[in-house]
């Protein structure tokens, strides 16, 4: 069973087309990277899938569930969970707080289950700070309590807006490390889009290059590590696919 | 100035503090989750001390059942408003303001055909004083005063102890998130609005004796709960506390040493002052 | 051809109609001697004054409910100095302008700097105010008590206006002075950029409209009104107390404007028709009648916002014929013009050669973020620069510190020699920088063409009252012929009768472009001009660019296409976190490991 398949979806912003015929297809268990530069509609995608941007076309599936006519509150009912750009945790309460909000659909069992099992063991930093309060927390710490949040609901599919932003490289690396120690030990599915392509291509099992709001590429990270193509759309080139009339 | 004296305005502005903290709240409530700026919470208030006054004078009910009825009543009304009014145009501020604007006539109107202009006095059946040192602390006030402070523990204890104030207070920080988490924030909009008007309610219902009710008080009490919220902060609770004990305090001292009118005139321009200084107030949260 | 027929056409109707409304009015009192409804007219006079007055301050997006404050400043100033201090009528009605005037301009000064709904609040706590200071300065308004037997009216050579029919004339010349005072000021330059900051007061702001003043002389006009209107109202009523300026007054224009139809003028004087007289029929129920106030507010609020006179235009629409938007969605960009065309600029591009701006180590940060970090760079005159970076790299907020929208904590930023770090927006607009903003359009109920030619106004100068009184024509007409070399540029022909918000998106980013092109700048700053463009849009908007370049415009364009920049900017700037991290060709640029690494992340 898929775990996550988007079927050509186009969205725009007014008459400004954000994401045009975006196909993704994710399976259970494993982590999918979308790169591209800024612009090229990586945060609209993400939004779309949990409900906060409403697609113009085309399709959303989980599971055999269609989801994308959903309210963004029983989007999060169905085990999806969002760690999105810029953290956005609950700045006015305290760590503990941030994480039984995440839990807000759970029973106080299930959440204190969740806490031994899941936040002790891979964020026990959070564990440690638990009454203090969140916007306190220096950016990498933000970030860690934004993926335990999501976790809390206990999340099968995580999505990921551009985890890395505003990090420093040493917690950009132990952020990383997270995410592949819950994808390999917690089974967590994950669709992450990343404008860092070197973290990306780190973490992939699959890649998709997102750019002008269109799929330019897809492949496994292997293939496209060495790839030309994604340098180019991030930085341009002299030649290219693209043509513009000589000066 | 004996200390007597002193000491009776002093109890006095607790008292109408009190009152002031639960005004306040419930306006903090509505503007600072829901961004919906009510002209009309103040007529909350006073639809409140009007059925309390028709619950114990009218039908000669006891105390606290008139204080459950003029609750419940004052939380439809409240759902009313905000269904009917004040949620369809929630998407335009000033609408918004100019609808509660609507409100305001709508209500001061049909309470003034109704129950006529006059002002009425609530007759508690608790009379008498207690003497405590040089001063006397009057029962009603007590009464006032004890039951204000037990809504407000019960309201605390609902917003920072309970799942459904966490919801809150998540839903008052970053909407789209606290859907994200599983919160359905209309539900959570429409509590919140609902609760913090009949807050408004209730305190005008423990203070309906304490002043000559009359139906046009409503927009005095609009712009105090305005005053204290916009000292206090907007967003912030302690901060509501904190503007309800100096805008309560301050009245009683001057409206005591001077004059009620003046009192509301320094009150207005100390909240001018804070506009254009610090629009956030004492404690309140910046570039909210 | 048929439109140009349907217009002329309307216009004259329009003055047809108003005529004869008008001459309906000033035969009234021979049909009606009854003075009661002579003194219900006088009643909808004053309040279309009311109204009206109102209207001009929320023209420019501001609600303010001190406005029966005014009323009240003007009505005990002229009771004042007529009963106290034996002055004539004539001095007592203009002291009462005079004063609310100068209470407007000192509130006006210190709250106009607050927005939305904080400056609706101050304005409440002023009127709250004044009601109890009208209630404590017994000695000047007499308090609770009010004052009694207040004079009418008298005039030099007419004599004192006793009778309702005397009454009515006087009100109606006046509502007629204040009519078409209003109706000059709205389609004055003045009264246009009024309705620009209430569109968006940033964008209006940049566009070289001093926001500012232009607030304050709303604020001041309006509140001289009520002030004159405070005067006639207390010498009619000959009562007035404390009661008689209550916060119902202020809700008053309120409903007024929010029945007839608010931001226009018609709507404001129907709405007066239509309230005023209504407490009167409501005798009956005079309980009721605060309730039914409130219950049609929010009736009409709730289905039909736009009040009568929007409801009714609206439907008036549906019946004019308009371009379907098929038509205009298959409209394709063009840019017409043969080589070598340029546009004159006149005497605007004075600045010929040499460094025409420098920026010397900016930063500025919010909060604990830094968003420049000591940004240094300069531009010659006639360059086109690309800046680019990642997300967050700071371009926008290079942008909004060149042009003055915040000062930069640190550094200059010097424009043709001068030092303009920390101007406001409009000066440095008037010095000649101009930004494209691509989707905000400020006069969203004219056509494309008035737009542009609007986009002119700020800078052709306005001189107060000269500017009310001037015949139009001859401005329009240099106006006209740059507006349509301007439009021709921009490939704007085709829809240059079109509303903004019909236009496919491709051409509102044309009319972005063409209105700060109307600035006359001499440098212009682009924003992301081709996000979210085909190919093909993205050649004529290079094209476009190289043309306007060759009239000898500096340019500099921040986006985020990459390779668009390569291929127009022969140098570029590199952003990211804040500081420049390379500047260079576009192959220095392609080959600069610091870049990859910025871009691709590390």
């Amino acid at each position: 069973m898929i775990e996550l398949e988007v079927k050509k979806i186009s969205l725009r912003y007014g008459a400004v087309p954000a994401l045009t015929d975006v196909s993704i297809t994710l399976e259970p268990g494993k982590i999918v990277v979308l790169l591209g530069p800024n612009g090229a509609g990586k945060s609209t995608f993400i939004k779309s899938i949990m409900g906060l941007a409403p697609i113009n076309k085309g399709e959303i599936w989980h599971r055999n569930e269609r989801i994308d006519r959903l309210p963004v509150h029983q989007i999060a009912r169905l085990g999806i969970g969002l760690v999105p750009e810029g953290r956005r945790i609950f700045s006015n309460m305290s760590v503990i707080e941030n994480l039984y909000v995440g839990g807000f659909l759970r029973t106080k069992k299930e959440i204190e289950t969740e806490l031994i099992e899941t936040v002790q063991i891979y964020f026990p930093r959070l564990i440690e700070r638990k009454r203090q309060i969140a916007g306190t927390l220096s950016g990498g710490e933000q970030q860690m309590l934004a993926i335990a949040r999501a976790l809390m609901s206990g999340a099968e599919l995580l999505l990921f807006d551009e985890p890395s932003l505003g990090l420093s490289p040493l917690m950009v690396k132990e952020v990383a490390e997270v995410i592949r120690k819950l994808n390999k030990e917690k089974q967590v599915s994950i669709i992450m889009v990343e404008q860092n392509a070197h973290l990306g291509l780190q973490l992939a099992d699959y890649v998709y290059l997102l750019d002008g709001g269109r799929v330019k590429m897809k492949g496994t990270s292997k293939d496209l590590s060495k790839s030309e193509e994604i340098i180019r759309a991030y930085i341009g080139t002299g030649g290219g696919t693209e043509t513009h009339r000589t000066l | 100035m004996s200390l007597t004296l002193l000491g009776q305005i002093f109890f006095n502005g607790i008292v109408i503090s009190s009152v002031y903290v639960l005004l306040a709240v419930g306006f903090n409530l509505v503007w600072g989750i829901l961004g919906i700026f009510n002209f009309a919470h103040g007529h909350f208030y006073m639809l409140g001390a009007f059925m309390a006054w028709y619950f114990i004078s009218g039908l000669n009910l006891g105390f606290f059942a008139a204080f459950i009825f003029s609750g419940i009543c004052i939380f439809i009304g409240a759902a009313i408003a905000l269904k009917g009014l004040l949620d369809p145009l929630k998407e335009n501020e000033f609408v918004c303001v100019i609808a509660s604007l609507g409100l305001v006539s709508l209500i001061e109107g049909l309470v003034s055909a109704i129950f006529g202009g006059e002002a009425r006095i609530v007759n508690l059946p608790v009379t008498g004083v207690m003497k405590l040192g040089g001063l006397y602390l009057s029962y009603p006030r007590l009464a006032t005063l004890g039951i204000s402070l037990a809504v407000f523990g019960v309201f605390l204890y609902l917003v920072y102890f309970t799942n459904f104030g966490r919801a809150l207070r998540a839903t008052g920080s970053d909407p789209e998130m606290a859907q994200v988490q599983g919160i359905n924030i209309s539900r959570i909009y429409f509590i919140t609005f609902c609760m913090g008007t009949t807050l408004a309610g209730m305190g005008g219902i423990v203070a309906c004796h304490m002043t000559p009710l009359m139906p046009h008080m409503g927009i005095d009490f609009s712009l105090k709960a305005f005053i204290v919220v916009v000292l206090g902060g907007l967003g912030s609770i302690p901060g509501a506390v904190v503007g309800a004990l100096i805008i309560g305090l301050l009245e009683s001292f001057i409206g005591s040493i001077f004059n009620p009118t003046i009192a509301m005139i320094v009150s207005f321009i100390v909240v001018l002052i804070i506009l254009l200084v610090k629009p956030s107030g004492l404690l309140g949260v910046e570039g909210r | 051809m048929f439109r140009l027929r349907s217009l002329n056409a309307s216009r004259i109707w329009k003055g047809i109609i108003i005529t004869a409304l008008w001459l309906l009015g000033v035969f009234v009192p021979l049909f009606f001697q009854d003075p009661f409804v002579l003194h219900l007219f006088n009643l909808v006079f004053l309040g279309c004054v009311w109204a009206l007055s109102w209207t001009i301050l929320a023209r420019t997006g501001y609600i303010s409910f001190a406005h029966n404050a005014f009323l009240g400043i003007g009505a005990y100033t002229s009771v004042y100095l007529v009963m106290q201090l034996n002055v004539p009528f004539w001095g007592g009605f203009l002291a009462a302008g005079a004063m609310a005037g100068i209470f407007a301009l000192i509130l006006g000064v210190i709250i106009l700097r607050l927005k939305g709904i904080f400056f609706v609040l101050s304005t409440f706590c002023f009127a709250q105010i004044m009601l109890r200071v009208f209630r404590l300065a017994v000695p000047i308004t007499g308090g609770a008590n009010g004052i009694r037997g207040i004079p009418p009216p008298i005039f030099p050579l007419i004599g004192s206006i006793e009778s309702h029919g005397q009454f009515y004339v006087l009100f109606y010349i006046y509502a007629t002075l204040v009519v078409i005072f209003t109706a000059r000021l709205f389609t004055s330059n003045i009264g246009r950029e009024f309705k620009a900051i209430g569109e968006d007061m940033f964008v209006a702001e940049s566009m070289g409209i001093d926001t500012t003043r232009q607030k304050v002389i709303a604020f001041l006009i309006s509140s001289v009104i009520a002030g004159f209107s405070g005067s006639f109202h207390a010498h009619y009523v000959s009562f007035i107390s404390d009661t008689t300026f209550e916060m119902i007054k202020a809700i008053e224009t309120v409903i007024y404007c929010v029945v007839g139809g608010i931001g226009s003028i018609v709507g404001p004087i129907i709405g007066a028709f239509v309230m005023v007289p209504l407490p009167e029929f409501l005798r009956g129920f005079v309980a009721y009648q605060i309730a039914l106030y409130g219950l049609i507010l929010i009736l009409i609020l709730r289905f039909f916002p736009e009040g009568i006179w929007g409801t009714v235009k609206r439907g008036i629409h549906a019946f004019t014929p308009t371009t379907p938007t098929t038509k205009l969605k298959s409209l394709s960009l063009s840019s017409e013009l043969a080589d070598g065309f340029s546009i004159d600029f006149g005497d605007t591009l004075d600045f010929k050669k040499g460094t025409i701006l420098e920026c010397q180590a900016i930063s500025r940060h919010f909060g604990g973020l830094a968003a420049l970090s000591k940004v240094s760079f300069s531009i010659n005159s006639g360059e086109i620069l690309g800046i680019v970076g990642p997300n967050g790299a700071g371009k926008t907020t290079l942008y909004n510190v060149i042009t003055g929208v915040f000062p930069p904590n640190q550094g200059t930023i010097i424009f043709k020699g001068r030092n303009i770090t920390g101007l406001r927006p409009s000066k440095i607009s008037h010095l000649g920088v101009g930004r494209v903003f691509q989707t905000r359009i400020l006069y969203t109920e004219s056509s494309v063409k008035e737009n542009v030619a609007r986009s002119f106004v700020p800078r052709s100068g306005f001189n107060g009252i000269k500017d009310l009184l001037s015949l139009e024509k001859k401005k329009h007409q240099w106006v006209n012929d740059e507006t349509q070399q301007i439009l021709t540029l921009c490939g704007l022909d085709p829809v240059a009768e079109e509303l903004p918000k019909n236009l496919p998106h491709g051409f509102q980013r044309l009319l972005g472009f063409a209105m700060a092109l109307a600035t006359k700048p001499e440098l212009i700053l682009l924003d992301e001009p081709v996000t979210g463009m085909s190919i093909e849009e993205m050649n004529i908007i290079g094209d476009m660019l190289e043309k306007i370049h060759k009239s000898g415009l500096t340019i500099i364009i921040v986006e985020h296409n990459v390779n668009f920049v390569m291929r127009l900017c022969p140098r570029i700037l590199v952003l990211n976190y804040g500081e420049k991290i390379a500047e260079g060709t576009p192959e220095e640029i392609r080959n600069n490991p610091n870049v990859i690494e910025a871009f691709l992340g590390g």
